[in-house]
């Protein structure tokens, strides 16, 4: 197997709160990313889901260098990111793109659609000519906007169709790597599922790998080939998404999977909720950071933290007891609908 | 449809904010009943006017609005009330809850301090004895050590605690309807669970009858009896939650609720509804889901189709409800 595109090996990020005030003797500390390992392989999509605060955003931003990790290493098609000379890196920027949540926000106002799909390109030092117009009109008709749409503005465009257009920007350069940022969350229902399929289609034919961020486990099922749970800025679990779902082996997952909205009225059963809520990440718990919200908590839960454990083939759990839901049952029919979190019989 | 007199009923409902203008109404024709602890959800994506629709029904429209219909509460025509009378009933009859609960609460009060404010409001009770209802209701809506809240300011609690302040004020006069315009959108999944048990929990014991305003098709399989889908200000489909997850009889319901990623279904590719909503100043001249429905027939774009009522009292604007879907 060729070496993985993306390779994080104990990525930390800890924000320093309270700014210049010399007052502070001591300044509080945000553990937004405190750990983090995973990879992502050619063409492969791994979804990183987890509540907000978990870290995962920040994780997005620290592979892309858009901020500068306190500590770990960071490779990117077999470069270290965090040693590489600025214009190394400035050429490697090409291969890897962003799509945010927001179309909105994420567009310059005063740019029209086709200076936004090429500014990837500008700032790699392209002119504006005949042949990029082409480029750009390929790629608006690649993610099914019509091209004579390019001379208006982010504004003259619907949530979905802006979101249409970030993803021409993201592609414009040919990378190889894109985090999606929450990237369909904004989106009603039915158009979010054309951007969702939008995302694969694209990435199948293009060959890109995709970290796709997100916080709806329906969504990031669809489009993920492996997934990686995070809870107050570590991983708790990752796994191939078919064996994700099969089996959960952290409670944190398990919780997760059953706050799922259910998909229809005939499977309401009084299910035991995750009580509580994240801990602040200024001051998270001590030993494993789900322990106070956790219905299968052990004395060495409050004292040990868990690594994250190989439990079986491509199966990673940071639990200390993660072994022990291979012996239960699977989350009751998880393969077909969610719903047991804590159910009675476990 | 339920045989008790409905305690809200919509008639009619048509809400234009530029009347003459030729636009589509914001809200146009919408008609609903709810009846006595009833969950009645009103389902539909941005721009379908579900929003204003609630608005509406709590006195809150703009006065520039051009408002047409009948809105009874109680046995009350709700339109003729003057603004001092709406403000006796919110509050009061009605609570209501709003998506963002950090712009909905004013962050320069303590928490306690508005709770009290609201039931001194509506009830003549005594600062002390309202104290101690707020630390009930607090403790009801399940905010832990509720007497230590009580002089916490909105920024110090997160938003799954401020939601739940947001309830025990909506609830603190034990109003017979509550309102809630997408209550757990801005909360995490973990925590919007609870919310949601939390909502089904208090028309339990306390028999309030909800109006839940939602863009999410599994919150509508959590929590509603009834169902009106609403698409370009129009009623498209109304009809109990079983028989429209069963047996949806217009095609946008049918699209909504398939597109709708969910972990049942393993697809890896999600089905579609072509298109996006229509432009309100150039609206199609018929079915206003037409240029987007596979089902579409030349005859849909003769006018706008009137609702039908189907065997069971599923309400549907499909010219072709009652058919088999295509």
């Amino acid at each position: 197997m060729s070496a993985p595109l993306v390779e994080v090996e104990g990525l930390v990020k800890h924000f320093t709160l309270g700014g210049s005030n010399i007052l502070l003797r001591r300044k509080p500390v945000v553990r937004a990313v405190d750990g983090v390992s995973f990879h992502i392989n050619e063409r492969e999509t791994l979804g990183l889901v987890g509540e907000s605060g978990c870290g995962k955003s920040t994780v997005g931003r620290l592979i892309l260098k858009l901020l500068e990790a306190n500590a770990g290493s960071l490779r990117f098609a077999g470069e270290d990111l965090l040693t590489l000379p600025p214009e190394r890196l400035r050429k490697l920027r090409s291969d890897m793109q962003i799509i945010f949540q927001d179309p909105q926000s994420s567009l310059n106002p005063r740019l029209t659609v086709e200076q936004i799909i090429l500014e990837p390109l500008y700032s790699q030092g392209a002119r504006p000519s005949a042949e990029l117009s082409r480029h750009a009109a390929g790629l608006l008709e690649k993610v099914g906007l019509p091209v004579r749409f390019r001379n208006r503005y982010p504004h003259q465009f619907s949530g979905g169709q802006r979101q249409r257009i970030g993803i021409a920007r993201a592609i414009a350069s040919n990378p190889r790597f894109i985090v999606c940022d929450e990237a369909v969350s904004a989106l009603d229902v039915s158009v979010q599922a054309q951007v969702v399929n939008l995302l694969q289609d694209i990435g199948a034919e293009m060959g890109i790998s995709y970290l796709f961020i997100g916080h709806d486990l329906a969504v990031v099922r669809h489009i993920s080939d492996r997934i990686a749970v995070m809870y107050l800025g570590r991983i708790v679990e990752t796994a191939p998404t078919e064996t994700l779902f099969a089996a959960p082996l952290h409670p944190y997952t398990r919780a997760l999977m059953a706050s799922v909205p259910i998909s229809h009225p005939g499977l309401r059963r009084r299910r035991q909720r995750l009580p509580g809520e994240l801990p602040s990440p200024l001051n998270p718990p001590p030993g494993c950071p789900f322990h106070p919200r956790c219905g299968f908590v052990q004395d060495i839960c409050r004292s040990q933290l868990p690594p994250l454990r190989l439990i079986s083939t491509g199966h990673e759990a940071a639990c200390h007891f993660a072994e022990s839901f291979l012996e239960t049952r699977p989350v009751p029919g998880a393969a077909t609908e969610m719903g047991g979190y804590g159910d009675a019989d476990h | 449809m339920t045989t008790d007199s409905p305690l809200l009923s919509v008639r009619d409902l048509t809400v234009d904010f530029s009347p003459g203008s030729g636009r589509l109404p914001a809200v146009d024709g919408v008609s609903f009943d709810i009846a006595p602890r009833e969950i009645v959800c009103l389902v539909g994506e941005s721009g379908s006017g579900k929003s204003v629709t609630a608005l509406a029904a709590m006195g809150l429209l703009p006065p520039s609005a051009a408002v047409s219909g009948d809105i009874d509460f109680a046995g009350r025509d709700m339109t003729q009330l003057s603004r001092r009378q709406w403000q006796k009933v919110r509050g009061a009859e009605i609570g209501m809850i709003f998506q963002e609960p950090m712009t909905s609460l004013n962050p320069v009060f303590s928490i306690g301090r508005q709770l009290v404010e609201t039931l001194r409001a509506h009830e003549r009770i005594s600062l002390r004895a309202a104290r101690e209802r707020v630390v009930d209701l607090l403790n009801d809506v399940g905010i832990p050590s509720p007497r230590q809240r009580l002089d916490d300011y909105p920024h110090q609690l997160s938003g799954g605690m401020r939601q739940r302040v947001m309830v025990a004020i909506a609830l603190s006069c034990s109003p017979k309807l509550l309102i809630a315009d997408e209550p757990t959108t801005a909360l995490d999944v973990t925590i919007q669970g609870q919310l949601l048990d939390l909502l089904g929990a208090l028309r339990e014991s306390l028999s309030t009858a909800i109006l839940l305003i939602t863009h999410n098709m599994g919150v509508v399989a959590e929590t509603a009896d009834r169902v009106v889908v609403m698409y370009s200000g129009r009623v498209a489909e109304e009809a109990d939650v079983f028989t429209l997850f069963d047996r949806p009889s217009h095609p946008y319901s049918a699209g909504l609720l398939r597109s709708t990623p969910n972990l049942a279904h393993t697809a890896r590719r999600l089905t579609t509804i072509p298109g996006a909503m229509p432009n309100p100043a150039d609206p199609p001249p018929g079915c206003l889901f037409a240029p987007r429905c596979a089902m579409a027939e030349v005859t849909c774009d003769a006018g706008r189709p009137a609702m039908r009522v189907l065997p069971g009292g599923q309400r549907s604007a499909c010219i072709f409800a009652g058919r088999p879907p295509g």
